[in-house]
């Protein structure tokens, strides 16, 4: 079947930007990823490149601020990324953030973790697997990118295959939301699913030394351990043991994986050592075990440990008894002489007294151990009551947190008992990039705080993650991205019985403050319960600027959503006429979906102004009729009054006026008498 | 206190004796010319029955009966001049009827005028007003049609407007 019948096949197109076709009768899971759905996909003037689309529909939201960097990579050894954009999804009435991907030449390398493959000699997979994937890590490194998904699920070769290998997707979740745990650091499997943060290139090289170490072995030898075994099993014996043990590999492998299985993530290797690896050069043979050891054991939780991180981690899941044991000054005693650490003994001392000097009282044990933990081991995640969370991931945890509900209040304690701060201060490394981190962090402490409306958890959600999509509730079937998308997305929700009352909620108003830096004083009004005049007018006046700066012309049926809440907006004028044609007017203007034009009608001040002064000179009038009126009254009750007031003297003019005539005449008579 | 009471005792002195002087020129004038225009005046009684009986401080009543006595006295004041002021002019004018029903009944037009024209003007002006009344009730109904009923009193806007949204 050639191209052409095949794409007839495909069923009805669905056009992204007039550029690229996408088919959505025609799945291709072999293709699917943990957060997206991949269908066939074909770009209109490049018939003859197969793609896909990858759908973004599973409540995960995609790295869309690396979308543009990313189209720019073009090798051989990675997916190539095509294009991203929101794409109308009519069969869901939704819209989703998509992927556009070039085809990958081979399939799949291994469908699942539990497979079993046969295995490569040393020249065939140095040549053939490793140095192509060296090159892509190299790539990574220059563009200062974490792929996160470097697994062997998510490469695309056939064994042996001279074609390079290629890594697909790392793009339609957040970061290592799709890693398993085998191919994370110590640290990132410590975490959250969406608390790993965005990792380092060292994260990168881990992943990619647990996948060479699979390849090699042509299976996975800790096939069905659960991840809390796995990790603690990393912790005791080190990655490179837990994972290698005393298996026969080749020597150069074993450097190979030694270096890029250190759980020191200093000393691990990194894409440059490995181009050096390549080419022969014999390089420092790295530590592959656990890290130091105590003296003496420390018993917890009915346990003994001897190193530090396991200890902490065990200290993190037994809460009450660890508090007893910091408090009592065992853990400090135990750095000092069983491990020789008086430093970290003294920062320990430290950092309780400043809890116990802050006088907070909420989940104090909780804190204190949280706290320990993080002086203990450093480059641990920040672990609380239950939740862990690199500084870095907290961000796309409180993401995790807002869409599911789940320790919403627990990662919004940890913004605001300033853990990040704390993890960033015992850092002895990289603490100069870590600052602008922990300082925006501080910054949205004081926003969380604040419960007005604009401020609070919303707005950090978008401080911190610039690229999410708006979350309100309305929304969730559209991915506003940018602000030129709000106001299509509110027009195509409204009408259809998902919207609110109103076209605002905590999640737009922050989007809005973040997006257009607007001013907090806008959303005051807000916050106010029902529908008052000055919070719907705040509203069409946002809403109003946007339609003017971004468009589109025509909103008429987010133009009807105001409607019904324009009440007391009309009611603002007094005259009853001119409150009738305002409505009108109003209506009109919503008719043809203008809002600037509504604002104008309901908000314009000289009819504001001139309304009242008409009103207080129809009270004047009112008042002045009033009184003519009782003047009038008093007149007709009594009509002696007129009679005298105003009778008499007119009868006495013309009395006085038939006087004179009578009296001329008389004169007249006597002169003329006097001529003749 | 005695120095006003002083003052006050010398101006009505000098008003009682301006008094007396005026008395004596109208009484030494009145004496010769006087007499016979003063029987013919006679007709002017009415005016001065009105002028003592009246208690409207402008003084309509007489205005109306004393121009329209004068008009019916005055032809008779020129006739005595004519015939050279005497006393018998004077009481052949007074001793013929028609000079009384003349004089009389001027003073009688006049106090018809007086009770007629009154009660005329006062029905036309209630007409009048009962038709302005009309229209500014009609224009008060407008207003609170308008404005509300808030129009008649002087409440602050703001409350103006929540009577309104209530």
């Amino acid at each position: 079947m050639s191209e052409q019948e095949q794409q007839e096949d495909w069923g009805e197109a669905i056009s992204f930007d007039g550029r690229i076709d996408v088919y959505p009768s025609k799945p291709l899971p072999e293709f699917n990823t943990a957060g997206g759905t991949a269908v066939a996909a074909r770009f209109q003037n490049d018939t003859t490149q197969p793609c896909f689309a990858l759908i973004c529909n599973k409540g995960l939201y995609p790295r869309i601020d690396l979308i543009n960097s990313m189209k720019m990579v073009d090798t051989a050894t990675v997916v190539r990324l095509r294009e991203g954009g929101v794409v109308d999804w009519p069969a869901q009435s939704a819209r989703y953030y998509t992927l556009f991907y070039e085809k990958p030449i081979a399939p799949q390398y291994w469908r699942s973790l539990d497979e079993t493959h046969p295995v490569m000699g040393e020249d065939n997979v140095n040549s053939h697997f490793i140095a192509p994937l060296v090159n892509m890590l190299l790539d990574y490194q220059r563009m200062g990118v974490m792929h996160g998904g470097i697994r062997p699920t998510n490469i695309f070769w056939r064994d042996g295959s001279a074609t390079s290998p290629q890594l697909g997707d790392g793009l339609s979740a957040p970061t290592g939301l799709a890693q398993p745990a085998l191919f994370e650091t110590i640290e990132r499997a410590m975490c959250l699913t969406s608390g790993k943060g965005n990792g380092l290139h060292s994260d990168d090289c881990y992943a990619f030394g647990v996948t060479v170490a699979l390849v090699l072995l042509g299976h996975n030898p800790l096939q069905g351990i659960e991840d809390k075994a796995l990790l603690r099993a990393k912790m005791e014996k080190g990655s490179f043991n837990a994972l290698i043990g005393t298996r026969k590999l080749h020597a150069s492998h074993i450097e190979l994986l030694r270096g890029l299985l250190t759980d020191d993530s200093s000393q691990r290797w990194t894409a440059e050592d490995l181009e050096q690896w390549l080419t022969g050069r014999r390089l420092t043979p790295k530590s592959s075990d656990s890290g130091r050891r105590a003296a003496r054991h420390f018993r917890i939780g009915g346990k003994d440990y001897w190193q530090i991180r396991p200890l902490a981690a065990a200290m993190s899941e037994n809460v009450k008894e660890s508090v007893k044991i910091i408090e009592d000054g065992a853990v400090e005693k135990w750095l000092t002489r069983s491990f020789g650490d008086g430093e970290k003994a003294k920062e320990l001392r430290h950092v309780i007294a400043e809890l116990k000097e802050s006088g907070s009282k909420s989940h104090y044990e909780d804190q204190l151990v949280a706290r320990t933990c993080i002086v203990l081991d450093p480059d641990a995640p920040i672990r609380y009551r239950g939740v862990a969370a690199m500084p870095t991931g907290v961000s796309t945890a409180l993401v995790d947190a807002v869409l599911t509900g789940k320790n919403l209040q627990i990662l919004s304690e940890i913004i605001s008992n300033q853990f990040v701060t704390l993890w960033v201060n015992v850092q002895k490394d990289m603490k100069v990039d870590l600052v602008p981190l922990a300082q925006q962090l501080e910054r949205i402490r004081g926003v969380i705080e604040k419960a007005s409306y604009g401020n609070g958890l919303e707005r950090a959600l978008y401080e911190l993650n610039p690229a999410l999509p708006c979350l309100s509730p309305m929304l969730r079937k559209d991915c506003v991205i940018i602000l030129k998308q709000l106001l299509p997305a509110l027009e195509s929700v409204s009408g259809t019985g998902a919207q609110g009352s109103e076209p605002m909620d905590r999640h737009i108003a922050a989007f809005l403050i973040v997006h257009d830096k607007r001013s907090e004083s806008l959303f005051v009004a807000m916050g106010e319960s029902g529908h008052s005049q000055r919070k719907v007018l705040s509203i069409l006046s946002i809403f109003g600027d946007l339609q003017y700066r971004y468009g589109p012309d025509r909103l008429p049926r987010l133009s009807g959503w105001f409607i019904p809440i324009l009440e007391p907006c009309f009611t603002r004028f007094l005259s009853k006429p001119f409150r009738e044609k305002v409505r009108r007017q109003t209506k009109e203007a919503a008719g043809q979906g203008n809002l600037v034009l509504m604002l104008k009608n309901l908000d314009d001040p000289r009819r504001v102004t001139g309304d009242e002064q008409d009103f207080l000179n129809a009270r004047l009038m009112y008042q002045n009729v009033k009184q003519e009126m009782h003047e009038i009254e008093k007149n007709l009750k009594d009509k002696s009054i007129v009679s005298r007031e105003v009778g008499r003297p007119v009868a006495a003019s013309i009395a006085a006026f038939i006087a004179i005539i009578l009296i001329a005449l008389v004169l007249g008579r006597t002169f003329l008498n006097s001529m003749v | 206190m005695s120095e006003d009471k002083a003052k006050k005792e010398k101006a009505v002195k000098k008003s009682n004796g301006g008094k007396i002087v005026l008395f004596m020129i109208l009484f030494g004038g009145l004496v010769p010319f006087g007499i016979p225009t003063f029987l013919v005046c006679l007709g002017l009684v009415p005016t001065l029955i009105v002028l003592f009986t009246e208690t409207d401080s402008r003084h309509p009543a007489l205005a109306t009966v004393g121009y329209m006595n004068l008009a019916g006295v005055l032809p008779f004041i020129i006739e005595l001049w004519e015939r050279g002021q005497t006393m018998e002019a004077a009481l052949s004018i007074i001793r013929n009827p028609q000079s009384w029903v003349v004089m009389l009944g001027a003073a009688g037009i006049g106090q018809l005028i007086l009770y007629v024209v009154p009660s005329m003007v006062a029905s036309m002006i209630i007409v009048k007003q009962e038709a302005r009344y009309r229209v500014l009730r009609d224009g008060v109904k407008q207003l609170e049609a308008i404005w509300g009923k808030d129009v008649a009193n002087t409440m602050p806007l703001d409350i103006v407007r929540a009577n309104q949204k209530g």
